[in-house]
């Protein structure tokens, strides 16, 4: 007759059940893991003081690997009253991110995302990528009161011809007034971004 | 063989517990039908609704058999950002107040859906809500071209992330139209506004 308990017995079971279970729940988490999250901007790098450099690498259009590697001072962050004659909607304060860039002209940064982010974490976005149709249609109502996202977004420098290796992108985001910002993110491709702390 | 008590004790358990096991799993749906069934969240005209991207509000349901999408100052369209479209079926303008929660988002890929089961498109390309952001909510009219027996118990599906089939959050909301009001509506002869604007200018 076995007289030891039914746990003893089996311990060396119930040791394997533990890794069984991680093994299970990360399986079933691949679309947290392989959509989700490289669809998202979901991977900071975060910059020490007003200046970061983010390295980024990944597939282009023709099918090879490149990588991307820009630095990026923050300029400032100021509320203003009006950006190229377009100015807040009701509610909202709008506030100028200055960036100062450096990076080879030969890398593609034509389409980029600037983003304020408040103390809950929301995200208030200037974009030339992702916001779908509405990108097209970012003033509604009087199409000079108001500025939903800078469809003037430029991230690098307008006009022809090889692009300097240092620039200045400035971009008007509208928050609700009386929200704050905390920080400032740039990114280009998803999920990698650079962000930076807004001193206080 | 000798059977003891303790062993057909556990036969007996064993055989109750499949028993039961087979009753639960043909109590539960199979998990081929709701692996990627969306999550939907009902609710109603004058009734928020909140989705994974945004805070929703049907406020108003209307018709006509034209709209006019513009930019209105003091009542009238501003040159140049007017367009107007006729259908022989009915308008149907549904008012909607979209707020985004989290993130800069628009509103897009909603869908009305009849009684029977059948699916009406609005394309945003041709009448945007947004982009706005989180804790500024826009007014906005959505017009779908519906055939006017599709206007009884029709409700609005608004997707999370712009596709109401994907397996993500949606709101299922009832317009509330019934057989009389669908009458009215289908019946409807002036020319519908549409005219988003800040939900703080009224």
């Amino acid at each position: 007759m076995e007289t030891r308990s039914w746990w003893r017995r089996n311990r060396n079971w119930l040791a394997v059940v533990v890794p069984v279970v991680a093994i299970a729940v990360l399986a079933t988490a691949f679309r947290w893991f392989m959509i989700y999250q490289p669809n998202e901007w979901s991977r900071p790098t975060k910059a020490e003081g007003s200046t970061g450099t983010l390295h980024q690498e990944y597939t282009g259009q023709d099918g090879n690997r490149t990588s991307l590697d820009v630095t990026v001072t923050l300029g400032g962050v100021s509320e203003i009253s009006e950006f190229e004659e377009a100015k807040a909607a009701p509610g909202g304060t709008m506030w100028l991110v200055e960036l100062n860039l450096t990076a080879d002209p030969e890398q593609d940064l034509a389409s980029c995302m600037i983003s304020l982010i408040d103390d809950q974490q929301v995200r208030y976005e200037a974009s030339t990528v992702d916001l779908g149709a509405g990108n097209n249609a970012g003033k509604v109502g009087s199409t000079d009161s108001i500025l939903w996202d800078t469809n003037r977004l430029d991230c690098v420098p307008e006009g022809f011809g090889e692009r300097p290796a240092t620039w200045t992108v400035q971009a008007a985001i509208v928050l609700p007034t009386g929200t704050a910002p905390t920080s400032v993110e740039i990114g280009w491709r998803k999920p990698q971004y650079l962000t930076f702390s807004i001193p206080s | 063989m000798r059977l003891t008590r303790s062993g057909v004790a556990t036969g007996f358990i064993v055989v109750l517990a499949l028993w039961l096991g087979s009753l639960v799993t043909s109590a539960l749906p199979d998990p081929d039908d709701v692996y990627d069934q969306p999550f939907v969240t009902k609710a109603s005209v004058n009734q928020e609704v909140e989705i994974r991207t945004a805070k929703l509000n049907v406020t108003g349901v209307r018709s006509g058999p034209e709209f006019q999408y513009a930019t209105f100052v003091d009542g009238q369209a501003v040159n140049g950002t007017s367009t107007i479209a006729a259908t022989t079926a009915i308008w149907l303008v549904i008012d909607i107040t979209y707020e985004p929660t989290g993130q800069t988002s628009s509103l897009q890929g909603l869908r009305v859906k009849a009684a029977d089961g059948r699916l009406f498109g609005a394309d945003s390309v041709t009448i945007p809500c947004g982009p706005t952001q989180p804790g500024m909510a826009l007014n906005c009219a959505i017009p779908f071209e519906v055939p006017k027996d599709a206007l009884a118990g029709a409700h609005l599906l608004v997707p999370a992330a712009g596709l109401v089939d994907a397996a993500d959050s949606l709101a299922d909301i009832d317009l509330g139209i019934d057989a009389a009001e669908a009458t009215t509506l289908g019946a409807a002869t002036e020319r519908q506004m549409i005219d988003p604007k800040p939900a703080g200018e009224g």
